[in-house]
């Protein structure tokens, strides 16, 4: 190669790169993802309660689109089925409604560690009417 | 320096873990109570479990304390028997949920396989 011929091509690399530059996309990308990674243990968390913890908890692992039934309540006592809030009057023929086409599965009851159990054994009460075989006590590892 | 590759990677990385990223949840599964009720055939009762109002543990209307249970559970089921591991568990309204579920987490941790509410 000539002296000149490379000086060339020095020069159209400096001047006309023939790709835009992408690294700004690329960070961007980066930085979704990282934040993604944080975030989507707290998304999965559905409403926000404080468990109990429990060190000998067995694990379910559910894939999203195939979700279980959870029933949460909050340590103010408000009342959710899955990620929709429901009145305490409402909340069997709520339950019943959304536990039909899952007979025989347990119930995920997410409870506020600080309540009474009175207001666990009441959910529960409600679950064994509509006619689950069992609840699982949501609890977190410590 | 091609940096599309390295935007491919990333951005299916991170369309895979939205899709991909299974949810898991940590539970104690315990059971209630069937309409019906016992079956006819069965003989064996269950031993009972209560955790009173003063926060104390009952097996069978007797008191055990924290450190006597895992003892008292393998007097009632023998590392060697083959049953199935079952206890009916009964706590009071009054008590915190954070400690009924610290009982049902030792129940658990001494080998019971399934807990009934009552």
């Amino acid at each position: 190669m000539s002296r000149r011929s490379k000086r060339r091509t020095r020069h159209a690399q400096v001047r006309r790169s023939p790709m835009p530059d992408i690294t700004p996309i690329v960070n961007v990308a980066l930085v979704l993802l990282i934040v993604f990674m944080v975030v989507m243990p707290l998304i999965q968390e559905g409403i926000l309660v404080e468990t109990p913890e429990a060190r000998n908890a067995q694990e379910i692992v559910e894939q999203l689109g195939a979700e279980s039934l959870i029933l949460s309540i909050q340590e103010d006592g408000s009342l959710y089925i899955n990620l929709h809030q429901v009145a305490r009057a409402d909340l069997k023929r709520e339950l019943a409604r959304a536990y039909h086409g899952k007979e025989g599965e347990p119930i995920i009851v997410k409870g506020s560690k600080n309540l009474p159990y009175r207001e666990i054994l009441d959910l529960m009460e409600i679950c064994q009417e509509i006619g689950a075989p069992g609840v699982d006590l949501m609890v977190k590892k410590p | 320096m091609n940096a599309t590759p390295l935007a491919d990677v990333s951005l299916s990385l991170l369309l895979g873990f939205l899709v991909i990223t299974p949810i898991i949840l940590q539970t104690l599964a315990t059971q209630l109570p069937q309409a019906g009720g016992v079956a006819s055939g069965q003989v064996r009762q269950d031993p009972r479990v209560v955790l009173t109002a003063e926060s104390k543990i009952l097996i069978n209307d007797e008191k055990v304390s924290e450190e006597e249970l895992p003892a008292r559970l393998k007097e009632l089921f023998p590392p060697e028997a083959d049953v199935e591991r079952r206890v009916v568990f009964t706590g009071s309204g009054e008590v915190p949920y954070r400690d009924v579920i610290d009982v049902l987490d030792l129940l658990k941790e001494n080998g019971v396989e399934t807990i009934g509410i009552r």
